[in-house]
């Protein structure tokens, strides 16, 4: 396609820059301070607070480099967003939150509004250490970067967006309806949260509005006690039941190895229905997920990632290749169907992969460019998602975002099989 | 045998001991003692808060600032600070705040509502590490060698007669490996510090300056930061608005990050 031969440079400079910026943090050069500290001298009491509405506006691009042709669907897009976050403490120990999203998409052709009401809450404090949360609450768990084994609640709460950024995903998702109770004491902390059955999940249930159905289709319990250990060490052990499924099982852990190096571990047990290899049953077993890895940050401000995930529910090597090898239609349209849930519900589709990550904040003269990259690699198949962010924060209030990312692989693999090559997004955005 | 009278070696064990408080006025702390002396100067011995200005300069230009707001408290078991902070500027970053209990760090961004555990030396605020606008009792996580006299040029220019002090990480989660402290002689009064990597490889200098009073003490309420790769890279941090207060024990909890509420 003609668009292939646009972004084919556009890749193959991004990532020249890339390395580049990545290579340059690794360049040492022991240059003793030579300057005078005497000639910085800073008025006092300067640069008063600024008020914060909690409101981004942005505006921005889209385009798609595809494999093939999607029928209807544009290669390019406009994408306006609207995005409001806000806490008010209103004495007594009473506070309220809402976060919502409005979202307006359009190609020349179709224009589309999506709206989300990703969280609305009342807390009230009870005494000194009892906080009582009612309403619709984004409840988030786990330590690991590229895959939250026990994020129970974060199936089919994932909000259109062109980004893969698991950390973007993570922002941006509609929270459950719930009553949370939480005590949090000088020993640690322990939650418990009960999710009411609001509504009946239907297939492709959109995400527009309250969507109830995608986040509160069933009833539901979740638990978290944490408590506090020592310096060097965090645990938080996690419990979810919820009607029609088997109760889970979590723990967090993370520990300072070093004053530059944590590591982290994530893992999560319990019954549940694996995924088999074409026409055979899924049978349901104990399974586990784990995503375990490590952040360091190097002298020069850089902070890089490694983790490793596995999930024995999903596909092993060997039904993962009976998938691909299967050539009939009914198997090959049982593919499709299944990627797209999976991906869909940001549940793994094969038992192992690698995750890798790089960042690095106040790049440039000005300090105000921040840069990313992140690559989630199959162990099988050797497809990868990656993704490169770059934020160029223009003023205080001001932000230029840009990404580019893409699915690479063979055309029988994980992500090679996506009809989107590549992608890229830029917006810009100001904060009220 | 060659022996001294009685009367001789009562004399002499004077003068020697009259020489060594001369010549070595500081030898009668520890080093140890000293930095904790030093500690003591730039830290009030309570909880208290205090509001931070940190401005950037590249290649002599004022490229960056940002403000935060950081509550101290002292740990009765380590004896070392619990941190606090609170960013108030850019806009696009209020919100956001570090937890520090030793090595023990968390970052909370209210946007995705997650508590994340960071490394000392991660950098979320341009050249300052988290280390660096956290109060800490250098006393407490690092070992001290004295290395003796020196002349330094303080943080003003001014000509200055120091102690050298070599410290030493006593644990692996500690921000810095080694750091060269020099403190004013006889005030212990912090002057200038070098930081350094396990490598030995200088991560960064700086100057303590601008000793104003402040609960109970005159303490720096500047501190010049230059980088140790780029020396065009400096950072002033400024200090202001001590206020003595009481930190209540939930606020130093990374579960209660969620709900912490600025006054």
């Amino acid at each position: 396609m003609a668009t292939t031969r646009l972004f084919a440079p556009i890749r193959r400079r991004l990532s020249a820059c890339v390395l580049a910026v990545f290579a340059s943090q690794g360049a040492l050069a022991q240059a003793p301070p030579d300057l005078d500290p005497a000639q910085f001298q800073v008025a006092e009491q300067e640069g008063a607070a600024a008020t914060a509405l909690g409101i981004k506006a942005s505006i921005g691009l889209d385009a798609w480099d595809r494999r093939r042709a999607v029928d209807g669907v544009a290669d390019a897009g406009l994408r306006s967003v609207l995005d409001l976050r806000r806490e008010w403490h209103l004495g007594s120990g009473w506070s309220a939150t809402f976060s919502g999203r409005l979202e307006g998409t359009g190609d020349g052709h179709t224009s589309t509004v999506h709206k989300a009401l990703r969280e609305a809450y009342v807390a009230k404090r009870m005494g000194d250490s009892l906080f009582v949360d009612v309403g619709r609450i984004n409840l988030r768990s786990g330590v690991a970067s590229g895959f939250n084994p026990t994020d129970w609640l974060r199936e089919a709460a994932a909000l259109p967006q062109t980004t893969q950024n698991p950390v973007s995903l993570r922002e941006n998702r509609l929270g459950t309806v719930m009553l949370r109770l939480q005590a949090i004491e000088n020993w640690g902390a322990v939650q418990l949260a009960v999710v009411p059955h609001l509504a009946h999940q239907e297939d492709g249930a959109s995400p527009d509005g309250l969507a109830w159905e995608r986040t509160n289709d069933d009833k539901a319990l979740h638990v978290r006690v944490a408590p506090q250990l020592n310096d060097a060490l965090s645990l938080d052990l996690l419990a979810y039941a919820r009607e029609n499924r088997h109760p889970q099982w979590g723990l967090n852990l993370t520990s300072v190895l070093h004053s530059a190096l944590i590591a982290h571990a994530e893992l999560a047990t319990g019954l549940r229905e694996g995924l088999a290899a074409p026409g055979v049953v899924p049978s349901t077993h104990m399974h586990q997920r784990v995503a375990a890895g490590f952040n360091w940050t190097t002298p020069q401000g850089a902070v890089l990632t490694v983790e490793r995930h596995s999930a024995t529910d999903a596909l092993n090597p060997q039904d993962w290749e009976a998938w691909r090898l299967a050539t009939d239609r009914p198997t090959l349209r049982g593919l499709a169907q299944l990627r797209t849930q999976r991906s869909d519900l940001q549940e793994p589709l094969v038992r192992d992969a690698w995750f890798f990550r790089a960042a690095v904040t106040g790049l440039s003269e000005r300090a105000n460019v921040d840069l990313g990259a992140f690559v989630r690699l199959n162990a099988h198949d050797h497809s990868a998602l990656w993704q490169v962010d770059g934020a160029w924060h223009v003023r205080p209030r001001v932000s230029v975002y840009a990404s580019l990312g893409g699915f690479a692989g063979t055309s029988l693999s994980e992500f090679g099989a996506n009809p989107t090559r590549t992608l890229m997004s830029v917006r810009l955005e100001t904060v009220f | 045998m060659f022996k001294l009278p009685q009367r001789r070696r009562v004399v002499a064990w004077m003068g020697a001991a009259c020489w060594a408080m001369v010549a070595c006025p500081a030898s009668a702390a520890s080093p140890q003692d000293m930095l904790a002396a030093s500690d003591d100067i730039r830290n009030p011995p309570n909880s208290f808060s205090l509001r931070l200005a940190i401005t950037e300069y590249r290649q002599g230009r004022r490229t960056n600032h940002s403000t935060l707001s950081v509550y101290s408290s002292p740990s009765e078991s380590s004896g070392d600070f619990r941190n606090l902070v609170r960013m108030v500027t850019p806009v696009r970053d209020a919100g956001k705040l570090l937890l520090r209990n030793g090595g023990d760090l968390w970052f909370y961004d209210p946007s995705s509502r997650a508590s994340v555990r960071i490394s000392p030396q991660q950098r979320l605020l341009g050249q300052a590490s988290n280390g660096d606008v956290m109060t800490t009792r250098l006393a407490r996580n690092y070992t001290a060698e004295l290395k003796g006299p020196e002349e330094v040029k303080d943080g003003d220019g001014v000509v200055r007669k120091t102690q050298r002090l070599l410290l030493v990480a006593q644990r692996p989660d500690v921000t810095y490996a080694q750091i060269e402290y020099w403190m004013e002689d006889g005030t212990h009064r912090p002057v200038m510090a070098k930081y350094y990597t396990a490598e030995n490889r200088l991560l960064k200098s700086a100057w303590f300056r601008r000793f104003k009073p402040a609960l109970g003490a005159e303490r720096p309420t500047e501190t010049v930061i230059v980088d140790g790769l780029d020396p065009q890279w400096v950072t002033v941090m400024q200090l202001s608005e001590y206020t003595p207060r009481k930190i209540p024990e939930q606020w130093l909890q990374r579960d209660y990050l969620p709900r912490f509420a600025a006054d």
